[in-house]
């Protein structure tokens, strides 16, 4: 587990010593005083340590102003297992591509992507990208909008930036080739979104990840200073200290196509990598999405922030309940959109009580979260795996009418919505937090910029507004442009550091057996249902003092029973294999979760718990994880690779 | 819970505010496809802008039409003006993103 954990200042984990018993109702209003209090300054805190080495210590190697013009090197590798950029993308989703486009003008770009590079939450991300657009929309309502939603947790100057600058990313967007709905007079066609004042949603009719992600990838494979790499799993980054600062230096792969270790040596990285969606039993997120980056980041003693804050969706279909179970396990979930319940759908536990009632005045109209806590709690007291969400005593015809698309789905699994209750269970949609980023992408990690998904960068707060997430990544991956591109520019490679650091070995049949390899396996896929199968139990929407600790203890043991098998089975410190490595970096982001969420004292926005159930105007501060320490990581806490040399990097 | 009434962004006009309409109109509202306009954006950083493969796109708005049910080009939305847009009743009626059942974002 991570050594520190604090909410802001440490003496105010002492400080609430009330507990908060009550059964009032759930809403999310709330009052807030005036006043704002926040102990830590986003942009300050990260951007003071970057200035303070851009005086002396982390020019690497010093260059001369004659050297500093353009010192990109052309991708010349000692071996092929080692290969030198200027610029290092982990993840290939809307934030690295974006990235990745703008600093091709000044150096060479490699894109790291563990499967096809389409494949990640952008792709999913259908709804749309919200920016002021409307001449009368305003910069402030949309901050207002991004505020309230997420429960004056974010931070001012972030939100700020993001709400300002998006127009612009949109109109380079569309620059770009992304082509986005319009009217009829040629203008572009905006939608108005829950908790949104405004119209100010931009998409493309429903898939618009994807055609931003199309438009993208196009641009970056016509790129000839784009190199990508798809099938190369990041591992773990290259780092370095350097007196107190921590330093990377670029990234460990591992080609899964060719069971080989690929060494990215570069002056700068962003790490893009999205969410972790698998550390929950059931996702929209696609297969990518376990969190690789967050864990990186942590074992390179990046801050992590805010990862109580996992985003579910209430009622999505629930494969557990269906008639005819999908003959593989479906790879991200089916949502069931709010339509059907403000159309008049009814929700009952499996015993046909309808709950909802109970948990609020407004039932099934309810808001969201409401509706997702209800459900919970149901789930956990009644130890049910799903609820059910009837809307067949309405209309054939409309039903059919409305929402075919769920009417075909259950029916491909022998379930008629016009007669029978749908089955629905809440699933892990987004991650709020993440590696804690300043205003520029950057983190506490010289050379290390994030964006997107994986970055918690102040503007989500304690929940995100609909649409405001391919927003965040499009800013940031711009921001964090130039910052990256005066750092490469005076920054020298050294060439010879490839071999400062240990190699991971890749894991085969033939280096450990073709039975263990089958049994690690084997063990793992089973590890990782039930590392998911906990945190849904004590980590899921309703949380507690007592769940959490639960989870806390359980999954140190599972940790522990996995890696000690691993290791006595021949598995070493530097071994790595896909779902090892995938293992690891969901266990690791698991902790932090379930860190976090016992690190906050109260509840706000998606972080709900019982023993703190209300919202504490003195805790209206970001939850912050400093690096573990060393002595007490388990094999998902530590990088795998040592600095093999005695000597600096500089 | 107020109307999703759909809003028309004003007629593009010669304000500084509203000059990144142009481009956009100018890109949109043709039949055929031209190359997208460079953007009028003063950012030093902007000196290229990355051209997509026309018949790439060309060909995939063929693709589109041809997936159309009743044939003959894009959909148009009657109340709202949208084109190319989903059919059925509005995504964000009730808040979320939702298309014929699926939502796909909150």
């Amino acid at each position: 587990m991570a050594t520190h954990v604090s909410v802001g200042n440490i003496h105010d984990l002492y400080l609430s010593g009330q507990v908060y018993r009550g059964q009032d109702s759930w809403s999310s209003g709330f009052n807030f005083r005036a006043n704002s209090f926040r102990d830590l300054s986003w942009s300050s805190c990260v951007s003071k340590s970057l200035k303070s080495e851009r005086c002396g210590c982390y020019s690497r190697g010093v260059s001369s102003s004659n050297e500093s013009l353009k010192l990109s090197i052309r991708a010349a590798s000692s071996s092929s297992t080692t290969k030198y950029y200027d610029f290092t993308v982990i993840g290939s989703g809307v934030a690295g591509l974006r990235y990745a486009l703008e600093v091709a003008k000044q150096g060479n770009v490699a894109v790291i992507t563990k499967d096809e590079p389409h494949e990640s939450n952008t792709n999913y991300a259908q709804g749309g990208v919200s920016a002021v657009l409307c001449p009368l929309d305003s910069v402030e309502s949309h901050m207002q909008d991004t505020m309230v939603a997420g429960a004056h947790l974010c931070d001012e100057d972030t939100v700020r930036v993001v709400c300002t600058e998006g127009p612009e990313r949109i109109r380079e967007l569309i620059a770009m080739g992304a082509s986005f709905d319009h009217g009829e007079d040629g203008n572009l066609h905006l939608a108005r979104e829950g908790g949104h004042s405004h119209h100010r949603i931009v998409h493309a009719a429903d898939m618009t990840g994807r055609e931003i992600e199309r438009a993208l990838l196009e641009a970056v494979l016509n790129d000839p200073n784009i190199s990508v790499f798809k099938h190369h799993f990041a591992i773990d980054l290259l780092t370095s200290q350097d007196g107190l600062n921590t330093v990377c230096h670029g990234v460990d792969t591992l080609n899964i196509k060719t069971n080989e270790v690929v060494r990215f040596i570069s002056k700068v990285t962003l790490l893009a990598s999205g969410g972790a969606g698998h550390i929950y039993p059931s996702t929209t997120n696609p297969l990518v999405a376990t969190g690789d980056g967050m864990a990186m980041a942590h074992r390179a003693q990046a801050v992590i922030s805010n990862m109580e804050f996992v985003q579910f969706h209430p009622t999505a279909l629930a494969d557990e309940g269906l008639p005819i179970r999908p003959q593989t396990a479906r790879e991200n979930a089916f949502l069931i959109t709010e339509a059907v319940r403000g159309d008049g759908g009814i929700l009952y536990n499996l015993a046909m009580e309808r709950f909802m009632p109970v948990y609020d005045e407004r039932a099934e109209l309810a808001p969201r979260d409401v509706v997702a806590r209800s459900i919970d709690d149901q789930l956990k007291k009644r130890k049910e795996k799903y609820v059910l969400l009837d809307i067949s005593h309405k209309p054939r015809e409309k039903i059919l009418a409305h929402f075919p698309n769920i009417a075909s789905e259950c029916l491909r699994h022998g379930l008629d919505i016009t007669r029978q209750a749908i089955p629905v269970v809440p699933a892990a949609h987004y991650m709020c937090g993440g590696v804690r980023a300043g205003l520029q992408g950057e983190t506490n990690v010289l050379g290390l910029f994030v964006a997107g998904e994986v970055a918690c960068t102040g503007l989500h707060g304690a929940n995100r507004l609909a649409s405001n997430s391919l927003l965040e990544a499009l800013v940031f991956a711009r921001r964090a442009v130039q910052p990256s591109t005066e750092l490469m520019k005076s920054t020298r490679l050294d060439l010879s550091a490839s071999e400062k650091w240990t190699r991971p070995v890749v894991a085969t049949a033939r280096s450990l057996g073709e039975e263990v390899m089958s049994k690690i396996l084997a063990l793992t896929r089973e590890v990782r249902r039930e590392l998911q199968g906990v945190m849904w139990k004590y980590v899921g929407i309703v949380r507690s003092t007592t769940r959490l600790n639960t989870a806390e203890r359980k999954i140190a043991e599972l940790e522990a029973k996995w890696e000690t098998f691993l290791f006595e089975h021949g598995w070493e410190q530097t071994v790595v294999a896909l779902e090892a490595c995938e293992m690891r970096n969901l266990f690791c982001c698991a902790k932090l979760v379930v860190s976090s969420a016992l690190a906050r004292h109260e509840s706000r926005g998606l972080h709900y718990t019982t023993d703190f159930p209300f919202v504490e105007e003195s805790k209206r501060i970001p939850t912050i994880i400093l690096p573990s320490s060393p002595t007490t990581a388990s094999w998902s806490s530590r990088q795998l690779q040592n600095i093999s040399s005695t000597t600096s990097l500089i | 819970m107020a109307t999703n009434k759909i809003v028309r962004l004003i007629a593009p006009s010669r304000s500084a505010s509203s000059r990144f309409l142009e481009p956009v109109s100018r890109f949109l509202s043709s039949g055929t496809l031209p190359p997208p306009p460079q953007s009028p954006s003063p950012s030093p950083n902007q000196d290229q802008v990355v051209k997509p493969d026309q018949k790439l796109q060309e060909k995939r708005k063929e693709e589109e039409e041809e997936e159309e049910e009743g044939g003959g080009g894009e959909f148009v939305n009657e109340d709202t003006g949208e084109i190319g847009g989903p059919r059925g009743p509005e995504p964000t009626r009730y808040g979320d993103w939702e298309q014929r059942g699926r939502c796909s974002d909150f």
